[in-house]
């Protein structure tokens, strides 16, 4: 079973007890799921990290100049002084 | 009852590359706020990650000079957690295949010398900047440091006490510094450093709680900081004043205390997995090869070049080698005036001295070190005497002149004519007759006053050694 409010806390969502519900019940059809594939054998497969078959996708080091800081900022619901601005965070 | 400090250490440290780890925005300390981001670093959906190979490449360098043994398929994972500072809600780290594992550095401390275990150096992407704002209630972001490049190097818990562990950051800093992979400037943060600490009875295997502390931006606050947690624990464990639970700390410099900021969050809370969009790193010999042929010299081999070679004193190559920014200027003097035990005292001494008096740090010192050796020149030619050089070296500093032409200019040559000297000490003895009369009864000290009457009287400007003599000579007449 998932403790759905740990996830809450971590996510910093608050649920209302609908949505609780409802996502609990989903997440642990899929934790079900995911028992069933503990059955498989991968004692000789190594961890697959990508479907794809690239390796060393790399860039040199250099500076490209790409959005100006009004674009930037163009979206953000609240801002000030070139800074997003949020309500007060303090960790 | 006795206890035993166990400390193991994270120190992040910012990478020297141009531009950030995953786009290719500025890396640069210092711009307005949010003129160096991007989609990408900005957090916007679609946004491709593609790795500054520079940065793997400076990784592969932090591997070499710590002994580490080089992950040969690296991979990025994504760590999770979510504040504002990181506009995707996930750190790019390594957490199931960083770049090296199991490395070491060699301390040395009055107990003598130790080997610090690391258990491993991962690259990892720097969050954003918040400025809390008391007045509006907000909290202001500034995401030019988002996704700066940086190393987490991992240490084992080796360290005993603050002595180990300021060593082992200063080794770290010059290993690194000298090797390019980082400026290392704690002030700038682009050094930071994170003590793991906890308190056990001596002799006991059990580790007692363990409480991680932040926010140390200088060697001084990092040993306040873990005398003052020490205590606490010790407290904690004698009186029962408090209980003692792992958790996060800050440090608060002004009030010289830590303080709770989080409980500490298990591994599986950041439910870390692979970045999909990240392609595996394979580092082939060649790579690996590559990246150490074009290291510079390292800090150790300075120190053996500064003390075999060029016969100095170890006192004096340990103090030029723990910082890149000294040794770069003893390098550079050098270049241009070849008598290593000069430079080294007139860096020691006299540089070193200004910068303290200045409240200045060695990496801060900005000189023109042709002028600094032409300087060091005309004091070991005795075209000016010392005293004159310590002022011209803070005309140097301050105006960058030219020390041969100020020295003409202002015509502070020195002063060898013995007949000038010997007229300037006989009027000093006249217009001193009390001193004479001291010498006279046998007190010695009045000797080091008329000497300073008397390079007074000519200008500051006169060969101390002459003048030392002829005095000699005279009071001896007298």
């Amino acid at each position: 079973m998932l403790e759905i409010s740990k996830y809450e806390s971590l996510t910093k969502l608050n649920l209302t007890e609908i949505e609780r519900t409802q996502i609990e019940k989903i997440a642990n059809k899929l934790i079900v799921s995911f028992e069933d594939l503990r059955e498989i054998d991968t004692k000789n497969v190594e961890p697959l990290v990508s479907v794809l078959v690239l390796q060393n996708v790399l860039r040199e080091d250099i500076n490209v100049k790409s959005i100006s800081r009004e674009e930037l900022l163009s979206n953000a619901p609240e801002q000030y002084g070139g800074y997003f601005q949020v309500p007060k965070t303090l960790d | 009852m006795k206890y035993e400090i166990v400390m193991g250490l994270e120190v992040h440290v910012e990478l020297s590359t141009q531009s950030k780890l995953f786009c290719g925005c500025s890396a640069k300390f210092g711009a307005d706020a949010n003129d160096n981001v991007c989609p990408a670093c900005a957090g916007m959906p679609g946004m491709p990650a593609v790795t500054n190979q520079k940065a793997v490449d400076l990784g592969i360098d932090a591997a070499i000079v710590t002994n580490s043994q080089i992950t040969r398929t690296m991979t990025f994972d994504k760590k999770n957690y979510f504040y504002p500072d990181l506009p995707t809600s996930y750190q790019i780290t390594q957490w199931f295949a960083p770049i090296c594992r199991n490395g070491w550095v060699e301390i040395e401390t009055e107990r003598g010398k130790k080997k610090i275990t690391l258990k491993q150096i991962h690259i990892e992407e720097d969050a954003g900047k918040m400025v809390h704002d008391a007045r509006s209630g907000t909290s202001m972001l500034d995401f030019n440091r988002t996704s700066v490049p940086l190393i987490e190097i991992v240490s084992n818990p080796d360290f005993r006490d603050a002595e180990e562990v300021i060593d082992y950051l200063e080794k770290l800093r010059a290993l690194l510094s000298f090797a390019g992979v980082s400026d290392c400037k704690m002030q700038e943060g682009s050094m930071r450093c994170d003590v793991n600490i906890s308190v056990r009875p001596a002799g006991s295997e059990k580790l007692g709680v363990r409480t991680e502390m932040k926010n140390m931006n200088s060697l001084k606050a990092i040993t306040a900081a873990i005398a003052f947690e020490a205590n606490r624990h010790i407290d904690a464990i004698e009186t029962g004043s408090e209980v003692l639970i792992q958790e996060t700390r800050g440090w608060d410099d002004d009030k010289g205390i830590t303080f709770s900021m989080r409980e500490k969050e298990d591994a599986t809370d950041y439910r870390y997995f692979p970045n999909p969009e990240l392609m595996p790193i394979v580092i082939s010999d060649e790579w690996i090869e590559r990246v150490r042929s074009s290291l510079p010299e390292t800090s150790q081999d300075k120190f053996v070049r500064m003390t075999q070679t060029l016969g100095l004193p170890e006192y004096d190559s340990s103090i030029i080698t723990r910082s890149k920014a000294l040794a770069d200027i003893f390098d550079q003097t050098m270049a241009h005036f070849d008598k290593p035990k000069e430079v080294v005292n007139w860096i020691i001494v006299e540089l070193l001295g200004i910068a303290k008096g200045d409240n200045k740090g060695e990496d801060d010192i900005r000189i023109d070190c042709r002028k600094f050796a032409d300087l060091i020149r005309l004091v070991d030619e005795k075209a000016i005497n010392r005293n004159v050089g310590k002022k011209l070296l803070i005309k140097v500093l301050e105006e960058d002149v030219d020390p041969e032409n100020y020295v003409k200019e202002h015509g502070l040559g020195m002063l060898t004519d013995t007949s000038l000297i010997d007229k300037a000490v006989s009027e000093v003895l006249a217009e001193n007759p009390k001193s004479v009369a001291e010498f006279k009864e046998g007190k010695l000290k009045v000797v080091g006053f008329l000497m300073g009457q008397i390079m007074k009287k000519m200008g500051g400007k006169a060969d101390p050694e002459a003048v030392k003599s002829i005095l000699q000579s005279q009071l001896d007449q007298l």
